[in-house]
Formats: structure tokens, C-alpha cells, sequence
């Protein structure tokens, strides 16, 4: 509440004005004059140039020489505000994935980058295909060169891929809840992880605390999966991207989680 | 010459933004809600404004499946958490620029990657110490007396001065390390000082690095455990030796790491 008393008046001056927003868009590329910025986005002279000398009064654009260019503050301004509209957007364009779905497994930190996953694509089962979800993540799976996964429960097919990708040599590192660790071992089989911890590409951690995110990262892709709020998996459902950002987002989560995971203890 | 349906594509994005950000009322509601549920009674306490602008703004934000309505209470759906949590950290990122509106419009950021603005809710709790007319070198003084207790040093230095010289070797015979990253032009002056044959012989002793970029340094950035500092030049290339940015939080300190990360990236080993 504090920071917004601080900052709120400000924010409401440029968002009062559609125009004030896309003349300081339109600035972020480099300095342009006035016609310019008509004809890139369409609206009249005499918008643009009241507005664009109110902004040049409050301290976000300067004028220099016949041209217009964005302060330091308007750069800053647009920079973020750019930022909140790509998180926004992420979370509309998959409303359907974060709609009533519990996301306390992410941390602030977690939720301030979520325009990581800006272009993601929502994988959802339908009456031809129920499914779906569940046939994209192993044919993800079958493609890894190398993987990190944050298993929340069990499904009998996940460890015979996992046991699979083991003996082919590919890195897997995997997180698990403690209640489904001896039945995810057992499935693997003995033997298979105790060859992957001992030559080096497996290992597999728990948590003792609920796991409320199936997680899965690769080199090229990340899937995210959530609970629904009435405490049960959402199987109908799962995230993808194959960006950067967005496997970089995965990978901080999945690190985050390792640190606080207890090492398996083979006997 | 522009593509326009592009630039359309551009602002029509910001519909939800402006939703937001436009009435004072919606980022207050949302605010609230985001630490637990409230009645119109609860708003109305918290908020000391009458029952028809609360339950307009809430209507708007229901519309939009931002919140839910429970038996006569409001509270966040899973989306308005997370609406919630980015309006959090964009007043929080915005907080350091609308504290000293002026230091950053006078100052040149050219040198500081505009990733990092992105974070900038880890300087919250960073102040200005600036001189004033009764103490005009109160910054130096400070920065001085901070670097003197700083142990371990990380710092970008795009300015020769002595006395930051001085106290930097005291440190280092203290047993402290130093990771210094700097351009051409300041490592030249360091050769040609009396200073330059004892930060070799620390770094045979593996306490100093020395680093050095190609291009302007237009930041002079400290790190040690316990703070981070942050100068900038003025706008016509002049050094700011009157007002520094301090932050003694690991916030700061992380912010801080993540810029002297980038500067690192782009700078090869001296000595």
C-alpha cells in the first residue's frame, strides 16, 4: 500500500490517456518527430502534441531539436509498464490454466517473472482426445537429451520412461514427495537407479512437504502443471513453451526446490 | 516505412493495464485482497470511502475474474493473485525513481543494461546520501568510510582516485580480496601510479583481479558483504561525486551482484 501511494499518481497519469501510453510506446525504439509518430500510430496531430508536451511537463520525454525522445524516467516507466502488460497477457491468453488453480507453490519471485512464459502454449484434453496431456509429456519426454522433473505423484508410465532415458545415459535429475518416493524407486527398479547415481546422470530427491507442481524441464522445452483448488491434480491440463526465458524460469523454480530436497540415502 | 498493424498489436495489449492502472480504486482493492478476504464493511474501514465506488471498483474486477464473491465476502481468484503480485512489484520497481525523480532524470544510465530496471523492487530500501551545502563532500566522506569496513571488494571503478586507492590497500593487507573491473583509461592512470606495483604483488598472492571493458564505464558500482553503492555520471559525461545510492539490505547487495554479472560477462582478465 505504502509503495502505490508513492508511485500511484504517477502511474494514473500515464494510464488515464490512451495516447500518453502509445506516443511513449512508439519513443522506446529512438527519438522521433511528430510526424512520425502519426504515422505510426494513426492518431491525430493535435493529440499527440498536447499529450506529448504534458509528458514532456512530467518529467518523461524531452525534446531535442525537432525530435521527441523518452527521459530516463520515460524509458523506465515504459520499460516496466511494457513488462506488466507481457504478464498480463501471459496470464489471459491462459486464463483457463491459472483460473482457480492453487499457485502457492510459486514464490514472488516466481510470479514476478511470469511474463517468462509470455507465448506458452496451453495442452488441454478435449472429448476426441482425453489423453492429450498426458501423450504430449511423454513425447517430450522420449526427445530429452537431458532433464530436471518435479513429479507430484505417480503415474505408472512416467517411471518406466524415466527408467528408460536412465539406461540410454541421458541426465535426469528428479524431485519427488516423499509419500510416492519408494513407489517411484520400485517402478525405476533397484538396480537401474543405483547404476544412474553411481555413473553420475541420475539422481532423485524428495520433499517431505506437498508437492502442489509437476514440473518438467529440458534443453528444449518446460511443461507446467498445476493442482486444482480442490486439492487434486489437473490432469487436463498442461503448460509448454520451448522459449529460453521460459526454461530459464524452470530451471530457477526446480533449483529452488532442489535446495531444500533431502538427498536419497541408497543403503 | 512502419508496420502498422504491428504497432496497433502493441497497444491493444495495454486494454488490461489501463483497466488497472487508470483508477486508484481497482490497485487498492487488490492490494487489500492480496493479504486476505474482506467484506464491503472491511473495505469500507480499510478504505474510508463510500459503499458505491468500493462495490463499483469490485464489480469491475469480478467482471474480469479477478476476484470472487463468497458469501458476501471478496477475495482473489487464482488470477487476481497473480494480477496482484505483478501491481505489487511494478509500484515497488517504480518506488527508487519516484523517491529522487530528479537524480535519475540528471543522471546518464546508458551504461546500465535495462534488464536491471527490471528488478529494480530489491532497491526499495536503498537511500540517497548527498551532500549538501553545510557538507560538501558528505558522500565522499561516507563512501569512504564504508569502503574502509567493506572486507571482501567487488567494484566497477570507472574514475582514478587516490584515496579510493589508499583505502583498498589497507584492506587488502587486512586479508581482504578484491575483484576490480575497469576500462582502459583508469587501468592506465593505475600503471602510471605508485599503486599499481603492490596491487600486482596482492594479486600474486591471489587477492586481487583485475578486469578490464572496452567500451565508457558510466557506473561506479561497490559490492562488499554488508552493502552495495551505486554513482552515476551526470548527464554531460561529468562524474556525480556529490550523491551515491546505498543500500545495505541483501536485496541491494543482489541487485548489485546481478549488474557487476553483466559488466563481468563483457570483461577480460588483466592481471
Amino acid at each position: 500500500m505504502y509503495y502505490f501511494s508513492v508511485v500511484g499518481e504517477e502511474l494514473k497519469f500515464l494510464n488515464n490517456s490512451d495516447i500518453r501510453l502509445k506516443v511513449l510506446v512508439d519513443l522506446v525504439d529512438g527519438p522521433l518527430k511528430i510526424r512520425d509518430i502519426n504515422r505510426k500510430s494513426l492518431l491525430s496531430y493535435s493529440s499527440i502534441s498536447s499529450n506529448i508536451h504534458k509528458l514532456c511537463d512530467e518529467g518523461y520525454v524531452e525534446k531535442i531539436h525537432n525530435s521527441f525522445q523518452l527521459t530516463n524516467l520515460g524509458l523506465i516507466y515504459i520499460t516496466l509498464l511494457m513488462d506488466l502488460r507481457d504478464v498480463i497477457s501471459t496470464i489471459t491468453d491462459n486464463s483457463d490454466f491459472w483460473l482457480d488453480h492453487d499457485i502457492s507453490s510459486l514464490t514472488i519471485d516466481d510470479l514476478n517473472k511470469l511474463s517468462s512464459l509470455e507465448g506458452s502454449e496451453l495442452i488441454r484434453c478435449n472429448s476426441m482426445d482425453i489423453y492429450k496431456t498426458h501423450k504430449e509429456f511423454k513425447r517430450l519426454f522420449k526427445n530429452s537429451k537431458q532433464l530436471k522433473v518435479i513429479f507430484p505423484y505417480l503415474h505408472p508410465e512416467y517411471p518406466k520412461l524415466i527408467r528408460r532415458l536412465v539406461l540410454k545415459g541421458i541426465s535426469v535429475d528428479l524431485i519427488v514427495s516423499r509419500n510416492i518416493l519408494d513407489g517411484f524407486i520400485r517402478d525405476i527398479g533397484n538396480d537401474v537407479v543405483k547404476k544412474g547415481i553411481y555413473e553420475g546422470n541420475f539422481s532423485i530427491k524428495y520433499l517431505n512437504d506437498d508437492i502442489k507442481i509437476a514440473l518438467a524441464i529440458s534443453n528444449e522445452f518446460i511443461t507446467v502443471g498445476l493442482f486444482k483448488l480442490d486439492g487434486t491434480y489437473d490432469q487436463n491440463r498442461l503448460l509448454l513453451s520451448n522459449r529460453k526465458k521460459a526454461i530459464s524460469w524452470g530451471l530457477t523454480i526446480f533449483d529452488s526446490y532442489d535446495e531444500s530436497a533431502l538427498t536419497l540415502v541408497l543403503d | 516505412m512502419f508496420n502498422e498493424d504491428d504497432s496497433r498489436n502493441r497497444y491493444d495489449d495495454f486494454i488490461t493495464v489501463r483497466f488497472l492502472l487508470a483508477s486508484k480504486m481497482r490497485p487498492l482493492l487488490l492490494l487489500l485482497l492480496s493479504d486476505r478476504e474482506y467484506d464491503l464493511n472491511a473495505f469500507r474501514e480499510e478504505l474510508d470511502k463510500p459503499s458505491a465506488s468500493i462495490l463499483h471498483g469490485l464489480k469491475e474486477l469480478e467482471r474480469i475474474n479477478l476476484i470472487k464473491k463468497n458469501f458476501k465476502r471478496y477475495s482473489l481468484s487464482s488470477k487476481g493473485v497473480l494480477c496482484s503480485a505483478s501491481l505489487k512489484k511494478l509500484f515497488m520497481d517504480l518506488y527508487i525513481f519516484e523517491i529522487n525523480r530528479d537524480f535519475w532524470l540528471n543522471h546518464s544510465i546508458e551504461s546500465i543494461p535495462r534488464d536491471s530496471f527490471r528488478n529494480t523492487y530489491l532497491l526499495k530500501d536503498s537511500v540517497f546520501v548527498e551532500s549538501d551545502e553545510h557538507n560538501l563532500s558528505k558522500s565522499f566522506t561516507k563512501y569512504l568510510e564504508l569502503l574502509s569496513n567493506c572486507g571482501n571488494m567487488e567494484i566497477i571503478l570507472p574514475i582514478f582516485l587516490e584515496e579510493h586507492l589508499e583505502i583498498i590497500l589497507e584492506n587488502l593487507e587486512n586479508g581482504d580480496n578484491l575483484l576490480l573491473i575497469t576500462n582502459e583509461e583508469v587501468l592506465s592512470s593505475l600503471r602510471n601510479s605508485k599503486y599499481y606495483g603492490d596491487l600486482a604483488d596482492f594479486s600474486k598472492k591471489g587477492q586481487v583481479i583485475i578486469r578490464k571493458v572496452d567500451y565508457d564505464l558510466k557506473v561506479f558500482l561497490t559490492i562488499c558483504d554488508e552493502f552495495m553503492s551505486l554513482s552515476l555520471f551526470f548527464k554531460d559525461g561529468l562524474f556525480d561525486n556529490s550523491c551515491f545510492i546505498l543500500n545495505e539490505h541483501s536485496d541491494g547487495i543482489k541487485w548489485a551482484k546481478a549488474l557487476f554479472e553483466k559488466f563481468f560477462e563483457k570483461s577480460v582478465r588483466v592481471i
